[in-house]
């Protein structure tokens, strides 16, 4: 009897679902995700241009200390946010994948066209980083768990090191070592040093400079747990954002209306 | 509303053309908008000479000259005691690469440690890289301070056949383009991901509606779904984002595995800071002050009162007063180079060892109106220079000198 109630409700459901609406086509799904996808992107910027901007814009920056400390705290925030709103208004798991391929064309336009055309510096020297295999993998764990809370804290593990995976394969050729103005440096050091930037003397770089201790002779252990931890932190932030800024006035509104 | 439109129209392309005629090239450094005392009292640049102010792309050019932190740095920099520094251009973009940096004849990649009533001869060498005409100084940049430009000048870039490449070589022998390096693995693997995110995207929103599912959606609980009877999630989808999300986690794994195998023996990031060897100053010959600095806004001049003491053993004479990044000549030493100023001292004449002169100097207003560097009805009226005497076997001694600015109006 209760199997035949709930089976009943599920094809009411069901059939809510596959309904046609007369003035709600698929035009609308069209506009509302090629729009959304300017306010996502600009958010998703902002939140990483305040938080992890120098880290994100110069290779002499991204080191194995800060940057994955910072970074993921920064950038997890819109993309929960994200997973919140979509998981919960259409069952999507898309939130985090959303927000980074946005993020994407974003960070891309904005550095061919302002510092390779604009400012001519060179794009091996400003290449953004790239979210989106970290946000695919949380899409993914969000889908099969159900569940915010393992998202955060499982999903800000893989966040992490997901990130730090796809984007350190990208900086592997910068760390070579050369002899540069009679020093030893890296690649990414030279290109700091030869690519002048007026306003950031190089003593400005949040950068390792030795002093922490290590886990296995390795910096950026400590640096991946600890931005792990931080990005927990940063998921909560997010989903404080997408529920009651975002869904809950929403919600509200269409409640009155 | 039709003609409230055209009204609004109209007065866009008038506030836009009128900005069009009004504007002129941005092609300086904003020097005037750093504080007067800023400019005066931190660094004093001289001898700043460039090798060349034309070149072609690949060809180089060096920036010479002396900077000094001044005895007068203020106490609201630095916490008043300036301890790391770096020597940069002032360039409109990267125009130029750096090739050599050399601070009182030491090697200087990156900053170095510095302090006040520090003299730094620097050299840096600059390879053209951009065609245009590029405003160019040289600069310090100082922690907790900011950056403080010395006198600057244009430079032309001509175009060269075959255009600009950077090569430098690697520890392990290989020699590669600086400009290019790295790329091909930067924008292939970046467009791979973006690959994979569409296609995450696409299987979830073109094969539904997106916007109706709320409807439904509001019905259930957060956790739940209602598989696929209620038909938000089918099994399909599970299998179609298990594929795309084992596809990202191999071509994340396979690709760092070759990335590390590729580019062996990495290191971090370097912090290679150098203390450079002292500056060797020339023998005393001579100790200057300032008594007083009056500005009189009706004459347009500035004129200081110098006491200047022989400490030498020969006679010597007051050459010239450095300021921010301006120079004035003392006619009677010898004549303004181009982008120097003129000052009179009176009385004219040398200084016999041993005697303490005091010598009034005018000093055109004009030229610190333009410039931004009269602090006037601001919290710090003062002007601070170096003061450079010289004496007959061309020794020359450049003093700091400080005096608190007395207008006769404001």
């Amino acid at each position: 009897m209760a199997q035949a109630a709930i089976d009943i409700r599920a094809g009411e459901l069901r059939q809510q679902l596959f309904r046609k609406y007369r003035f709600i086509d698929r035009k609308w799904d069209f506009m509302f995700w090629f729009t959304a996808a300017f306010v996502v992107g600009a958010a998703a910027d902002i939140t990483r241009l305040l938080f992890a901007g120098d880290w994100d814009f110069w290779t002499d920056w991204k080191d194995r200390q800060w940057w994955m400390t910072i970074t993921p705290f920064a950038t997890i925030i819109i993309p929960s946010a994200l997973q919140y709103i979509q998981w919960r208004a259409w069952r999507m798991p898309t939130g985090a994948t959303y927000t980074a391929t946005c993020l994407f064309v974003a960070t891309w336009v904005g550095r061919v066209v302002q510092w390779k055309y604009f400012v001519n510096y060179p794009i091996n020297f400003v290449w953004p980083a790239t979210w989106i295999p970290a946000g695919i993998l949380i899409d993914f764990l969000l889908l099969q768990s159900r569940s915010f809370i393992i998202t955060s804290v499982i999903g800000a593990g893989i966040w992490t090191l997901t990130f730090w995976a796809s984007n350190y394969l990208m900086l592997a050729p910068f760390l070579q070592p050369t002899t540069f103005i009679g020093h030893t440096l890296t690649v990414a050091d030279v290109q700091g040093i030869t690519y002048i930037r007026a306003q950031t003397p190089e003593y400005i770089r949040v950068i390792e400079r030795g002093s922490l201790r290590t886990f296995l002779q390795e910096p950026q252990y400590v640096a991946l747990a600890f931005g792990t931890t931080l990005a927990v932190g940063g998921y909560w932030i997010g989903q404080f954002i997408g529920r009651y800024l975002a869904v809950w006035p929403i919600l509200r509104y269409l409640k009155q209306v | 509303m039709k003609r409230r439109f055209a009204l609004s129209l109209l007065g866009s392309l008038v506030a836009l053309v009128a900005v069009a005629i009004g504007s002129t090239t941005a092609s300086a450094h904003g020097e005037r908008a750093q504080e007067s005392f800023i400019r005066m009292e931190s660094v004093a640049f001289w001898d700043v000479k460039f090798s060349s102010t034309n070149v072609k792309q690949g060809e180089d050019l060096t920036i010479t000259g002396t900077a000094k932190l001044l005895e007068t740095w203020p106490n609201n920099l630095s916490g008043g005691n300036p301890s790391v520094c770096y020597f940069t251009i002032v360039e409109p973009g990267a125009q130029f690469v750096l090739k050599d940096r050399m601070i009182n004849g030491a090697e200087a990649p990156q900053s170095i440690f510095c302090h006040k009533g520090g003299t730094y001869d620097f050299s840096m060498t600059l390879t053209g890289r951009s065609p245009g005409n590029w405003h160019v100084h040289p600069a310090v940049a100082v922690e907790q301070a900011g950056t403080i430009i010395g006198p600057g000048t244009s430079v032309q870039v001509n175009e060269a056949a075959g255009g600009f490449s950077y090569p430098i070589k690697l520890l392990n022998g290989q020699t590669v383009d600086l400009e290019s390096y790295g790329q091909w693995l930067i924008v292939g693997f970046s467009l791979l991901t973006f690959v994979l995110g569409l296609a995450w995207m696409i299987v979830w929103t073109w094969t539904r509606p997106t916007i109706t599912r709320l409807a439904v959606t509001n019905q259930l609980p957060l956790n739940q779904d209602g598989g696929d009877a209620v038909g938000l999630i089918t099994r399909q989808d599970h299998r179609n984002t298990a594929i795309i999300a084992g596809a990202t986690a191999v071509l994340v794994i396979v690709a760092f595995t070759i990335s590390a195998f590729a580019f062996p023996g990495r290191i971090p990031q370097q912090t290679d800071w150098i203390t450079p060897p002292n500056f060797e100053a020339p023998a005393s010959i001579a100790d200057a002050s300032l008594s007083s600095a009056i500005w009189d806004p009706s004459t347009q001049v500035l004129t200081m009162t110098a006491q200047i003491k022989n400490t030498g053993k020969s006679p010597v004479t007051l050459t010239a007063f450095r300021t921010a990044y301006l120079t004035f000549v003392n006619p009677t030493a010898r004549s303004p180079e181009s982008g120097e100023y003129q000052m009179t001292a009176t009385p004219a004449g040398t200084i016999d060892p041993g005697q303490t002169q005091t010598i009034e100097i005018k000093l055109p207003g004009s030229v610190f109106q333009q410039e931004e560097l009269l602090p006037v009805g601001k919290a710090q009226m003062a002007v601070a220079g170096v003061l450079e005497i010289t004496d007959a076997g061309g020794t020359r001694n450049m003093d700091t000198v400080e005096a608190s600015l007395t207008p006769t109006a404001t």
